[in-house]
């Protein structure tokens, strides 16, 4: 039998599909698609279930147990059970680290942290209400220097200078960059300062809730290894990233749907 | 259409004080209370509303001096002089629960008041700059608690045109006996005060009495508190953050009195429902102690919370915090019940007073409804949570706003609240 | 201009010069210094550090900038504090108190209570939390305050206040070219650096002012100029503003400021202690309580006579206390500015709009925070609103 987990965040939707061994912890990942969330959550979550099944070369009737998780949760119909993306996230990441004691989550517009205790979560902080501090910030400010953000982390590698961005807020910061490139500041110092001041507002969620090793980060923005090296930094940590950070939500979603 | 919503959309569409005085007048008969009331669960809801439509009633009629007095007063001395009390900062809930909230912080907002401060003084503010509220003699509030009541109460003041009948009860920082007499000392003299400028008369006989309604109302809110120990779910439409009103406002009214009383009879009657019934046909909620307000809009965070099996088993607003007072001693008396509040001085006062709760009431959990700007409440959360995490004690600090909608995600609400109900089941 | 800014270097020297004295850090202008000093100890104003890294944590994202850069502050002293003084100012200093006292065991404080009205009842009561105070640094350092160092500690600040209320009184009126940044800088400084070593030099500076006002007999170029060109005069009216950024662009822009009413200068320098110079010694067996405290009431009358802040009750007081030096000091145009999250600042800005209005002088409404104050956009907006007067 199979099981399935669904995660359906703002920007994206990830399905993964779990082979149950026997209900053994650990099941083997059978497939998993990452697809854009679009207008429409609904369809966004048929439609990446649909190709899942596809890419696995299963039917859709093999599948047992699906929890659905993230924003797009409740409208999942398909779904058994819905579970939010704590303990999904929580649980994700201990499969992939067992002993993992807090989780770090940067997603497209919720960035989370994550406290466990023997694989449970015993605590967590979400972001405030605004954009700050999320992958959408990245992707704005990307768009403002009309940079590519996957070539974020060569340039912060490349360079060891930054310059301070002092506002957080994804508008404000916006039109400081633009300031910034007016004044012909070099474009990889301000990478360099709009990723610590990321990691500066993830810092201080973590430092909320207390730090224990080892570290997990999961999330798009876990692939982003400029910020995983800087909050690395910060944190004076080791942190570890799962192969496909993306989909720790919609694993943790798919273990959890084995309990059902 | 129920007689609630047609009282909310004819509020909406004749948002005036003349309007809102007759149509206090309509409802406040009995027939119309009656159905306005009909679908309240309990007889004590029914009574609740039924006590908070008069006393509105009373100050739009303006029969007796009103005062307008801020949270955390000893509205004995109100009720003790004959004056009737009104209460911005309760009414700022009813603008949210009415749906008017978006107009009156709009108000607020073209009156220059800031997006940053609290939307209950600031829902307030905007009411009173729309002129809805009844006119007052006088004003009284004081630093207890908050910096924001006695900042916008100032306004007040200037906006009716009667600075010099604004009086801020300046509550010292300790509870001591200098402090008693310091802060007893300005009660009297602002009763003083009143007493010349509104043509009310002094009454100690009178005073003491409240005194002593008031302290009967104190004995059976501590028999009500007694009975919710035992309870092993508190049904959720006795919504006990509703009940500021009378706990405070009314207090020393016989009103209150009767409503705590027919509150004891009905939960006595639910306790033995639940002590009869076998205990494998129950799953016994997770027992949550729930600290500060609640959003006063329509909300769905109760449900959320029912569904996941976890229920309030007390609220730090319904904690009787202060002694038996003194008949004899009026102002002393009165000066005492506001320095024993927990939310004066030192934060060691209110874990002092949520120790107390938390082993009183079996509490699983507790949950700190962060409300926008409040800045008393929300600059002492981490203090709070790492105070309850050496109990073993999770606390969620929901983030969110009590009045304005527009300010709060009701999506991120129910995400914090059922990963916060997850971890709770796991324990 | 180069006088001020050897000033300031010599101070940032005089102040590690005292890391090992003990120094007691206080925020608030209702901390009586004098008390300080008369105990034997250095008073160091805690102005925060404005880059902040451990202290977001443990506050909520909406709170007052100045206090959670405090903290900061707080984190980083080390040693350099023997206690620290806070007052029951606003609700963000009493949870600051909070913090202070369950995360940083090390450091001894203490919360004076300040009254909001300022009746006799409330200076008497003041008095008696002066006592308490005063009960405190004596616990501190083992000795016994008598009444002739409380005497000789508050000669030490009227002194100092005097020479702040005539640099400023110099530095308003166009008597300098010392420019806003400076101004600020050594208001700042004025707090940060033991007493008994400001005082000479800063006595140096005012003198030297004053000679070359003298020999000038006139307002200096710099001023003489704007008022030629009509170069707008400006009041700056806030809470506790240090930003530098925000000093250095009004330094480069037109305008000429003639009055303010903030934390760091007038509403702490205005207004001296009176009998100062000559307490009276305690008279065992006198029962009267004014008699026996003459001088702690003589602080409490200051302090709650002062300039004030817009926490205590009568805001209507202080608007026109403000109104009174907008026409003494022929403003045209006043700048208001909040750090953000300052309830009763924000809630004094409807009556200050009501009033100026009624003066038919314009405002500027602008509220910032250190981590997010956008020096472009904030110069659009005062240069936008200098150009419509």
């Amino acid at each position: 039998m199979y099981t399935c987990g669904i995660d359906i965040g703002s920007v994206s939707t990830e399905v993964v599909i779990l082979e149950n061994n026997n209900g053994e912890a650990n099941g083997k990942i059978l497939s998993y698609i990452i697809s854009p969330t679009g207008a429409n959550s609904k369809i966004a979550a048929e439609k990446a279930l649909t190709e899942a099944c596809n890419s696995s070369g299963i039917d859709r009737e093999s599948i047992g147990p699906i929890v659905a998780t993230g924003y797009g949760r409740i409208n999942v119909p398909f779904a058994d059970k819905n579970i939010t993306e704590i303990s999904c996230h929580a649980r994700g990441a201990i499969s992939t680290f067992p002993d993992t004691r807090t989780v770090i989550d940067i997603g497209g517009q919720d960035s989370k942290v994550i406290k466990l205790e023997d694989g449970n979560p015993i605590d967590f902080l979400m972001n405030d209400k605004c954009a700050a501090g999320t992958g959408r910030f990245l992707e704005v400010m990307a768009r403002a220097l009309e940079i590519e953000l996957d070539s974020f982390t060569d340039i912060f590698l490349s360079t060891d200078e930054h310059v301070d961005i002092s506002s957080t807020c994804t508008v404000f910061a916006e039109s400081e960059i633009v300031s910034l490139i007016g004044q012909g500041i070099d474009r990889n110092k301000i990478i360099r300062g709009l990723i610590y001041s990321i990691v500066s507002k993830m810092t201080s969620m973590v430092e909320r809730i207390g730090l224990e090793e080892p570290v997990c980060m999961t999330g798009g923005v876990a692939k982003n290894l400029g910020v995983v090296k800087a909050l690395e930094e910060k944190l004076g940590v080791k942190i570890k990233i799962p192969d496909e950070p993306q989909i720790t939500g919609a694993l943790g979603a798919a273990y959890l749907a084995q309990k059902i | 259409m129920g007689v609630k919503e047609k009282v909310k959309t004819n509020i909406q569409r004749n948002l005036n004080q003349q309007y809102i005085k007759r149509l206090l007048g309509i409802i406040a008969r009995k027939p119309v209370l009656y159905a306005y009331s009909r679908t309240s669960p309990s007889a004590t809801y029914k009574y609740l509303n039924t006590i908070s439509i008069k006393s509105m009633q009373d100050a739009y009629n303006g029969k007796q001096a009103v005062g307008f007095g801020s949270l955390f007063l000893p509205y004995e001395f109100f009720h003790g002089i004959g004056a009737t009390p009104f209460l911005p900062e309760v009414m700022a809930g009813f603008t949210a629960s009415l749906g008017l909230a978006d107009r009156t912080l709009e108000k607020a907002a073209s009156s220059w008041y800031s997006q940053d401060l609290c939307t209950f003084h600031r829902s307030a503010s905007g009411a009173v700059e729309m002129d809805i509220f009844p006119r007052p003699s006088f004003i009284i509030t004081s630093n207890l608690a908050c910096d924001a009541a006695q900042k916008s109460f100032y306004h007040y003041g200037r906006i009716y045109d009667i600075e010099k009948q604004y009086y801020l009860l300046d509550v010292p920082y300790e509870n001591n006996p200098k402090a008693v007499s310091y802060l007893a000392d300005q009660l009297k003299e602002i009763a003083g005060n009143i007493i010349k400028n509104t043509g009310l008369r002094e009454d100690m006989s009178r005073l003491s009495e409240t005194i002593m309604i008031s302290n009967e109302f104190r004995k059976w809110a501590l028999k009500v508190n007694a009975l919710r120990r035992k309870l092993l779910d508190y049904p959720s439409y006795y919504n006990g953050l509703s009940f500021i009103l009378p706990f405070h406002g009314l207090a020393g009214t016989r009103e209150t009195v009767a409503l705590y009383k027919l509150m004891h009879a009905e939960l006595k009657d639910i306790l033995k429902a639940q002590q009869s019934q076998s205990a494998e046909k129950r799953s016994i909620p997770k027992r949550i102690l729930w600290l500060h307000l609640k959003p006063y809009y329509n909300n769905d965070i109760f449900e959320i919370m029912e569904q996941s099996n976890c229920s309030v088993a007390f609220e730090e607003i319904n904690n009787v915090y202060w002694p038996e007072l003194d008949p004899a001693k009026p102002y002393e008396s009165m000066a005492k019940k506001m320095l024993s509040h927990p939310l004066t001085g030192k934060i060691d006062n209110r874990l002092k007073a949520l120790k107390q709760m938390a082993s009183d009431y079996d509490i699983d959990g507790a949950v700190l409804f962060s409300h926008w700007g409040c800045r008393q409440s929300n600059g002492g959360a981490r203090i709070i949570k790492d105070f309850f995490a050496k109990k073993g004690i999770p606390l969620l600090v929901l983030d969110g706003d009590c009045v304005d909608r527009s300010n709060s995600s009701a999506g991120q609400i129910k995400t914090r609240l059922q990963g916060y109900m997850e971890i709770l089941d796991s324990k | 201009m180069d006088k001020a800014f050897n000033f300031d270097e010599q101070f940032r020297l005089s102040l590690s010069s005292t890391k090992n004295t003990k120094n007691i850090g206080w925020l608030c202008t209702y901390t009586p210094e004098e008390l300080i000093i008369a105990a034997g100890f250095n008073p160091v104003r805690i102005l925060g550090s404005k880059r902040l890294n451990r202290s977001e944590s443990y506050f909520p994202i909406n709170f007052c900038p100045y206090l959670k850069s405090s903290w900061e502050a707080l984190l980083d002293a080390g040693d350099t504090l023997s206690a620290v003084i806070f007052t029951n100012s606003c609700d963000g200093m009493r949870r600051l108190y909070d913090t202070a006292e369950h995360y940083l065991k090390d450091i001894p404080v203490h919360m004076l209570d300040v009254p909001r009205n300022t009746d006799v009842r409330s200076k008497d009561f003041f008095t008696l939390n002066l006592e308490d105070l005063k009960v405190f640094l004596e616990s501190l350092s083992g000795n016994k305050i008598e009444n002739d160092k409380i005497a000789r500690a508050i000669k030490l600040m009227n002194r100092k206040r005097t020479l702040l209320a005539d640099f400023s009184e110099l530095f308003f009126k166009g008597h300098t070219d010392i420019n806003i940044s400076d101004y600020y800088k050594i208001m700042e400084l004025s707090t940060l650096s033991r007493t008994g070593d400001f005082i000479p030099e800063f006595e140096k500076l005012v003198d030297s002012l004053d000679q070359e006002k003298n020999n000038r007999s006139g307002p200096s170029r710099k001023v003489k100029a704007s008022k030629d060109n009509n170069i707008p005069k400006v009041m700056i009216i806030g809470n506790l503003i240090t930003e530098e950024k925000l000093w250095d662009m009004l330094s480069s822009i037109d305008l000429r400021l003639v009055s303010d009413d903030l934390c760091i200068s007038n509403r702490y320098y205005t207004m001296l202690v009176a009998n100062g110079s000559n307490g009276s010694p305690d008279r065992p067996g006198d029962g009267s309580k004014q008699k026996k405290d003459t001088l702690l009431r003589a602080l409490s009358e200051r302090y709650l006579s002062k300039p004030h802040c817009m926490r205590m009750a009568d805001m209507g007081a202080k608007v026109k206390e403000i109104m009174g030096k907008v026409k003494k000091d022929d403003v045209r145009g006043v700048i208001f500015i909040s750090l953000k999250f300052c309830d009763t600042m924000l809630y004094s800005f409807p009556l200050i709009k009501q009033a100026l209005s009624k003066l038919k002088i314009p405002v500027l409404y602008l509220e910032i925070e250190y981590s997010n104050f956008s020096a472009g956009q904030v110069k659009t907006r005062t240069q936008a609103f200098l150009e419509m007067l």
